[in-house]
């Protein structure tokens, strides 16, 4: 038996609210704003949920001394179609080149690395 | 508005994804299944997919400071209804490798800052049980 559940997963931001709407247009679901923390809920999922963290600094990626630390995976049918979606929504390329691989790297509005998975 | 795309994995960036998927199994319930050396998966019941990547020149996030030591994400985990219920979890954690990292005011803030063994911040909450 396990000791605890997860209750969510909690993303650094500076501005939770504007990094929420981000990921709700990306995964969907309900927001659920508070003053310094919002939530994600996304059915069938985890909540994702979104924390200010004053004088926040993004992660580098790829770099040995800048982990990325944490990320998200995320499963889409057609890559070329997400990828759009999401460069609208104010994601970037990382490491987009390769179109033959099933993955690609993308920052998040503000630089989480987050991968589309074509899996 | 139509989701472009569902969650597959949390994944947490380690020095020893075997070990560090152990800790997580011994927390939050699964079984780490290997695939490959760099990439131990965690499916934890009922909850979502945790997978564990080998970071070569790993360096562990310092809390609390939201410079280029910031934790960046964490797990917040439901450890139960009471204080018990979180001791005996703060208990078993600990025994698995965890270090404290905030005690302070937990009551008031129903949570409590742990570092897992590779010293990412997750949280013990005290959850109202429906």
């Amino acid at each position: 038996m396990s000791l605890a559940k997860v209750g969510a997963v909690v993303l650094d931001c500076p501005d939770p609210h504007a990094l929420a709407g981000f990921y709700a247009g990306v995964l969907g679901g309900t927001v659920v704003d508070e003053e310094d923390w919002v939530e994600l809920k996304v059915p069938g999922g985890p909540v994702i949920a979104f924390q200010t963290a004053p004088e926040y600094v993004p992660p580098t990626w790829p770099s040995p001394e800048g982990s990325q630390q944490f990320h998200l995976d995320l499963t889409v049918e057609d890559l070329d179609a997400a990828e759009k979606e999401v460069l609208a929504l104010g994601a970037k390329p990382l490491d987009a080149d390769d179109r033959a691989r099933t993955f690609r790297v993308y920052a998040d509005p503000v630089g989480h690395p987050f991968c589309l998975c074509a899996c | 508005m139509a989701a472009v795309a569902r969650l597959r994995s949390v994944v947490l960036d380690c020095p020893d994804p075997r070990e560090l998927a152990v800790f997580y199994a011994a927390v939050g319930g699964g079984t780490p299944e290997e695939d490959g050396p760099d990439w131990v998966v965690l499916q934890i019941p009922a909850g979502p997919r945790l997978a564990f990547q080998r970071a070569p020149g790993y360096t562990a996030p310092q809390w609390p400071r939201a410079d280029h030591g910031s934790q960046q994400f964490h797990l917040d985990f439901d450890a139960g209804g009471t204080w018990e219920e979180v001791d005996t979890a703060e208990e078993k954690v600990l025994a698995l490798g965890a270090k404290v990292l905030d005690r302070e005011d937990y009551e008031s803030k129903d949570f409590r800052v742990y570092a897992d063994p590779a010293g990412h911040p997750f949280c013990l909450c005290r959850i109202e049980q429906p």
